[in-house]
């Protein structure tokens, strides 16, 4: 254990070093503002305009943020970068071929805080191709064809959404599909779902596999099923749907088809019917989870605590 | 001793002497940092904040990183108060470094990101304790780390997280790590996302001190080794609501006399679900949901819930 001298000393040794390291961001950071111009650098004292120009002058591995609330456009990532907005609307408005596009090679992506309405065209909100990671925080989605389109088409990749809204999309909600190449692990906390024109959330194992779980998350009002889960031949699929809710969905509240649901804690009424599974599925129910007040309530096989 | 400390301290704090001073992009580092004529770094406002004052943000920016060697808040409520890059100190190097003896800090709303491996996000060596709140960090070799200076591994403190992120990590996501001098310490933390770590996403490693975790309503999920790990005998964890999935390694595993008692927790998609071995023991309350591990595990026993 260090005496109180020596960490009084170290901690002015410390203080006299960083007089000779104190720095700024530098190009590790850019910056966009509704204020900014699309020239040079970026940097906080001089911000771009859009994301699309940004992101060329940001590094693999740098963090490219948001100043104030304005539309930044569309967005095709190729790297390892974050976007943020915090405090401010970093929003985007238009989305040719996507609002935001991820398509890279073993590449991690932070989006957090955006705001995205296509206000009905027929474009997707995220769409991603190709990386190892996609990390959503603090999001709105809407107005879009699909919300998250997750589609990698090979290798190991992994989804990771947190806090974010996704409403009145065309078609689904999320959609996670890895091509027969790819598997993917997939989080969902406090993530909701709501009014959108196909599944809330729906994961299709026709490709590679899935394993996924929603933690805290609500499938509510979709104009399909809320939790809409599909195998594929040698390529297993399993949810684990924790403390969350699938209520007043037009058709199933969780349907499983050639796959395992595992459920408890949940919330599935309102909906034509609770629980489905066709194709050899399985839903499995902890025994905790309130299933009543659906057209067709349905019945799931048990698993226990441990 | 302390007047040893003051005068020392003061190389670099110049005779601070207000009780809340602001940064913003557009500051400039003269003056005492009023909110009328914000400074440019975090580092130079410290100097001229009191001890037990307030440091705030007034506009997003990057405002470089940040020695601590008094009780003071740093805070960012209105918008992105960034930190990108670290100090080198001895042979660490941290975004924000916690060091010293009896201080009370408190850090809200912070962007951190440490950049290249070896540097750290967050760095507690010592204080009486560290609150971080709504704090995102990425990238680095860790994001938090108790423990850790240059002359040896250093008392810690308390650590209260709550409602922060952490993501990415080159290796652990938060290390808990304190000296071996018997010291004494406890961790609270409350809705935290590690998701991405490329080894532990939370490891605790205790030789010869006492640490005391509660963690709650987090999510341990895709990193490359154990969602918790636990070691040594002066570690008791409780775990509530607590989601560990799709790691690499283990769930929870608990080795070298270490407890871990675990309830209401989903633990799914892991290599192993749970682990305790080695004189370690983890005890279920019956509550949790451990199933569609490759091996789901065995608690090690039960408690009983009151």
């Amino acid at each position: 254990m260090l005496g109180a001298r020596s960490r009084c000393f170290i901690a002015a040794a410390g203080l006299l070093l960083l007089a000779g390291s104190a720095q700024a961001g530098g190009s590790n950071q850019t910056w966009v503002a509704s204020f900014g111009t699309d020239t040079g650098n970026c940097p906080q004292t001089a911000p771009c305009r859009t994301f699309r120009y940004a992101i060329t002058k940001t590094p693999s591995l740098g963090v490219l943020s948001v100043i104030d609330s304005a539309d930044y456009g569309p967005v095709t990532i190729t790297k390892s970068v974050s976007i943020l907005a915090i405090g401010a609307e970093g929003a985007i408005f238009d989305g040719a071929p996507a609002a935001v596009t991820v398509n890279g090679t073993n590449i991690e992506v932070w989006l957090r805080g955006l705001t995205i309405d296509l206000f009905g065209l027929s474009q997707a909100g995220i769409v991603f191709t190709g990386g190892s990671a996609l990390h959503i925080q603090d999001c709105t989605i809407r107005g879009t064809t699909y919300g998250i389109d997750f589609v990698p088409k090979g290798g190991a990749s992994e989804l990771y959404v947190s806090d974010s809204l996704i409403t009145n999309t065309r078609t689904h909600g999320i959609m996670v599909a890895p091509n027969s190449n790819g598997s993917v692990k997939a989080v969902f906390t406090r993530v909701h779902v709501e009014n959108a024109g196909g599944h809330g959330f729906t994961f299709s194992g026709a490709g590679g596999g899935i394993n996924a779980v929603l933690n805290d998350s609500v499938a509510a009002g979709n104009h399909s099923n809320g939790i809409n889960v599909q195998g594929g031949a040698g390529s297993p699929v399993q949810v684990m749907v924790d403390r969350s809710a699938s209520v007043g969905n037009t058709v199933r509240g969780v349907f499983a088809n050639g796959a395992l649901v595992r459920i408890g804690d949940s919330t599935v009424t309102g909906n034509q019917t609770g629980l489905a599974v066709t194709g050899g599925g399985t839903i499995a129910s902890y025994s905790s989870n309130k299933v009543n007040g659906n057209v067709n309530d349905g019945a799931p096989t048990t698993v226990s605590y441990k | 001793m302390a007047a040893a400390c003051l005068l020392l301290g003061g190389v670099a704090s110049a005779f601070a002497g207000s009780d809340q001073t602001w940064v913003a992009r557009t500051g400039a580092d003269t003056g005492a940092c009023p909110i009328t004529a914000p400074c440019k770094t975090f580092q130079y406002a410290y100097g001229q904040t009191n001890a037990k004052g307030v440091l705030s943000v007034l506009s997003s920016g990057e405002f470089g990183p940040l020695i601590i060697g008094k009780s003071i808040s740093v805070v960012s409520e209105r918008g992105e108060g960034a930190i990108v890059g670290a100090n080198t100190w001895g042979s660490y190097g941290a975004s924000i470094i916690v060091n010293g003896a009896g201080i009370e800090v408190k850090l809200r709303g912070l962007v951190i990101d440490p950049l290249v491996t070896p540097n750290y996000g967050i760095m507690l060596s010592n204080a009486k304790s560290l609150h971080i709140q709504d704090c995102k960090i990425r990238g680095g070799e860790l994001g938090i780390y108790v423990g850790g200076a240059s002359g040896g591994r250093a008392p810690g403190g308390d650590l209260y997280l709550s409602d922060t992120s952490v993501v990415g990590t080159r290796d652990i996501g938060i290390f808990i790590h304190p000296s071996s001098s018997g010291a004494s310490m406890k961790v609270t933390m409350e809705r935290v996302l590690v998701q991405n770590a490329a080894t532990s996403g939370l490891s605790f490693f205790a030789s010869g001190a006492t640490v005391n975790a509660t963690i709650r309503n987090s999510v341990f999920s895709g990193n490359g080794y154990h969602g918790i790990s636990a070691a040594q005998s002066g570690v008791t964890l409780m775990a509530d609501r607590v989601k560990l999935t799709n790691n690499s390694g283990g769930g929870v595993v608990a080795t070298q006399g270490a407890t871990v008692r675990i309830g209401d927790s989903v633990i799914t998609g892991n290599a192993v679900g749970v682990n305790g071995y080695n004189g370690a023991t983890i005890l279920t309350f019956g509550t949790n949901k451990i199933d569609g591990n490759q091996i789901d595990g065995t608690p090690n026993g039960t408690v009983a819930l009151q």
